[in-house]
């Protein structure tokens, strides 16, 4: 092992990660070279120095429980009154006494016609597994959550009809996965659910180079490939069938808002959802 | 909504100290923090207890701060909070164990300044994990919980993290030697 090999291993040996045989590798570099003992040390106090920061004394603003009520209250909108009179007395209130009068008709005469067990759970919401489809951007890697209350098969195609790249089970366990782009050009992945238990999604991820020169005409698909080339964002295309026709011109002189402008003239959105992955709409 | 603010008055203090330490400022902490519980309220119906609620807390608490981070951008502004040794941040820090002589609680104060500086330079996401790991005493699975990343994902950026540390450091290695 020599010493560059040593040093990329400081971490791990610290935390105690380092598998047998690469540590034994290490301590006996640790060993024979004196300047990585010095440099394992400075690591190692950098780390203590950080882990001080555990003794520092933090004092709590005493306005901070105010400020956490204000923003509550007016994020929170006070409850409206209902008067159950006056709705019935408007247009709306004659649908619901219908309604009201209704819905056991129709239940009774469901279950006289046999209606199965499994499906009035799942109507009375019987399944506790919550559904989830997260994706987001951590650093340069698109990372997702997944999770649904009926079992599913997940196909990650390279493009919109390109080959499936790899597939995965989806249900009620959380399933979580980061995916990297490692092309040095943008690339587009369809993350298509079988069985829809999931809503099927389009993202283009971000590759390793910027081209800050963008100019052609094309698909909604090739748009957001060239604005993530331009910018280096991930970006979500909400209708991937789109068959509209755009055209762009980016220049180096474009950033993330003049490109907004551009799009909103063709009729497309382009929004952050707070997850670093930017939505496209038509 | 009584019961709500049983949670703040019992997870406030959790929060503030987290944030602080993201972002060393008492305003800008405070702001994530509210932040933080209008989050927590518009979405306790779904948290249905996969992990801990302190869990749960601190990915908010680290979202938001994250949010905020971006929003600064978008506007250009830059906080010079972290970066200044003689800033706010640095009135609030006392140093708690007084076994130790001057010379030593000096070198161990310009080690601490030097490294809130570095982390302060650092991406936000690096920040937050080295934070919650090395200050906050999070395990990886709690940091995967909170993160919602896999575990192994999680080892191996905090990993990067550790070195991308000292690297930030690489001007101020002699404060490092014994």
């Amino acid at each position: 092992m020599n010493s560059q090999q040593a040093r990329d291993l400081f971490s791990e040996y610290r935390e105690g990660t380092l598998e047998a045989g690469l540590r034994e590798q290490f301590e006996r570099a640790l060993r024979q070279d004196a300047s990585l003992r010095k440099d394992y040390e400075q690591f190692c106090a950098i780390l203590m120095a950080l882990e001080g920061g555990r003794d520092e004394v933090i004092e709590v603003p005493l306005e901070l429980s105010r400020r956490i009520t204000e923003s509550l209250e007016t994020a929170t909108p006070a409850p409206r009154r209902f008067n159950i009179i006056e709705l019935f007395r408007s247009p709306l209130g004659y649908g619901v006494a219908a309604a009201v009068v209704l819905i056991p008709v129709i239940l009774i005469s469901l279950n006289r016609g046999g209606g199965s067990n499994a499906s009035q759970a799942s109507m009375l919401g019987g399944s506790t597994v919550p559904t989830r489809s997260e994706f987001r951007m951590v650093e340069s890697e698109l990372s997702i959550v997944l999770q649904s209350p009926k079992s599913d098969q997940l196909e990650v195609r390279d493009g919109l009809e390109g080959p499936v790249e790899q597939t995965f089970e989806v249900g009620a366990k959380t399933l979580r996965q980061a995916f990297t782009n490692a092309k040095p050009e943008a690339q587009g992945f369809w993350f298509d659910f079988k069985d829809d238990t999931l809503a099927d999604r389009y993202v283009v991820m971000p590759g390793r180079t910027l081209v800050t020169t963008q100019e052609g005409e094309g698909s909604i698909l090739d748009l957001a490939t060239a604005i993530s080339n331009h910018q280096g964002i991930a970006i979500e295309v909400a209708n991937p069938s789109s068959e509209s026709t755009f055209k762009w011109n980016l220049t180096p002189e474009d950033n993330l808002e003049t490109m907004v402008e551009k799009l909103r003239v063709q009729g497309l959105a382009l929004s952050d959802n707070v997850s670093d992955v930017f939505l496209l709409t038509e | 909504m009584q019961a709500f603010n049983a949670l703040v008055r019992k997870y406030e203090d959790r929060a503030y100290k987290y944030a602080y330490r993201l972002v060393r400022s008492q305003d800008e902490a405070s702001d994530i923090v509210a932040d933080a519980f209008v989050r927590v309220h518009a979405a306790l119906h779904n948290f249905r207890g996969q992990s801990a609620f302190g869990t749960w807390l601190y990915r908010i608490v680290t979202n938001c701060f994250l949010d905020a981070r971006k929003r600064e951008r978008r506007h250009q502004h830059q906080s010079l909070d972290i970066s200044n040794p003689g800033g706010e941040g640095e009135l609030e820090r006392q140093i708690e164990d007084t076994a130790e002589g001057p010379a030593e609680i000096a070198v161990k104060s310009a080690r601490e300044e030097a490294v809130q500086s570095a982390l302060g330079e650092m991406p936000e996401f690096q920040r937050a994990m080295l934070v919650m790991y090395h200050v906050e005493g999070l395990s990886y699975e709690e940091i995967a919980e909170a993160l919602d990343l896999p575990l192994g994902t999680v080892k191996s950026r905090l990993n990067r993290a550790r070195v991308a540390l000292r690297d930030q450091l690489s001007g101020h290695l002699e404060l490092f030697l014994e």
